[in-house]
């Protein structure tokens, strides 16, 4: 029986790089929906953020101030919170650290990204160890508010590198 | 086309137990997996159970361990928050009656990878006849660096599983 989870590509980080391209030259248009996987993720530099941007047509990724996000904070050291915001130039995932065990790890689902007429739209749901040592993650999606295909996703850091993770793009098949 | 999300096992509670292991469900050969739970049928209603993961020799790791925080959404009242650190066990929010229906999807990152730690994220939906519908939305984290091959699941009480099917799929 045929598959319907389709891996596109998958990018194997094991020592520093800056960003990490899931799609751009390898990004197949076939598909309505895409799965991203990532595990843990690690950051070269303790208390920096991990991001993630849409890549254009051009397989650049876009800067520009045009993401919204939404999402429900689940942590152990206090109350949940609301984060909502608007025309962010990336969305951010999670602020990680060095300390053992401090990671990234989540699965999102990318729609529109091969419609021109509509926006990207990404739900997320993650489990993360961030830089202090606390179990946290957002739930709930972002948005990239122009009407553009789009080619997949970057993740990069601030002002660091990304140590360590597995990054794997799926398409989901009809 | 091959798939990339691969069916690993599955396992069927037949009989009324009060805690069992699924055991040799992870591997090297995938570092995340989906685990779906559905049809649980219980001796009495149940609260929520316990949640472990066995060690490279299948024992139950019960040590203090695991943080989870969890958003309990209930369709008739206000919505609950829990949470803990260094708890024996994660909470898993399989509540039912019998029969009224349930299904949840844990997700597992890096149980067999002996350089970090094993997280987990998990939503479920159930529907509870007095209390209208439940919904779950889970994460958590056993802090230990370490090679973890199955999952243990207990009721905490003298309540038993009396039915109940677990499938493992692994994905590539």
């Amino acid at each position: 029986m045929a598959g319907s989870l389709i891996k596109i590509d998958e990018e194997i980080v094991t020592s520093a790089v800056a960003s990490v391209d899931l799609g751009g030259t390898k990004w197949d248009s076939s598909y309505d929906v895409y799965m991203v996987k990532f595990s843990n993720v690690t950051a070269t530099t303790d208390n920096t953020i991990l991001y993630a941007r849409v890549l254009k047509s051009d397989n650049t990724a876009d800067s520009t101030a045009n993401y919204d996000r939404a999402l429900k904070i689940l942590r152990t050291d206090t109350t949940f919170t609301n984060l909502g915001q608007t025309n962010q130039t990336e969305f951010g995932i999670e602020i990680i650290g060095t300390a053992t065990g401090e990671s990234a790890n989540g699965i999102f689902y990318l729609f529109n990204f091969n419609n021109a007429s509509e926006y990207n739209f990404c739900t997320t749901e993650m489990s993360n160890f961030d830089n202090a040592s606390k179990l946290i993650a957002g739930q709930g999606g972002f948005v990239h508010t122009v009407s553009q295909v789009s080619k997949g996703l970057q993740f990069f850091i601030s002002s660091s590198t990304i140590a360590n993770g597995i990054f794997t793009l799926y398409g989901l098949k009809k | 086309m091959a798939t990339n999300l691969e069916f690993i096992t599955e396992t069927e509670v037949t009989s009324a137990v009060t805690s069992f292991d699924f055991d040799n469900i992870f591997s090297e050969d995938y570092d995340v997996y989906q685990i779906i739970f559905r049809n649980f049928n219980y001796g009495n209603n149940a609260n929520w159970i316990s949640l472990r993961f066995l060690d490279i020799s299948g024992s139950v790791i019960s040590t203090a361990n695991y943080d989870y925080a969890s958003l309990q959404m209930k369709a008739q009242t206000t919505f609950t928050e829990y949470r803990g650190t260094g708890a024996t066990q994660l909470p898993y929010g399989i509540y039912t009656n019998n029969n009224q229906g349930y299904g949840s999807v844990l997700t597992v990152y890096n149980p067999y990878d002996s350089g970090s730690y094993t997280f987990t994220a998990q939503q479920d939906s159930v529907f509870i006849n007095t209390v209208n519908l439940y919904g779950h939305k889970n994460i958590g984290v056993l802090k230990i660096a370490g090679t973890h091959r199955g999952i243990n699941l207990d009721t905490r009480n003298t309540n038993t599983f009396n039915s109940g099917n677990i499938q493992v799929y692994g994905v590539k």
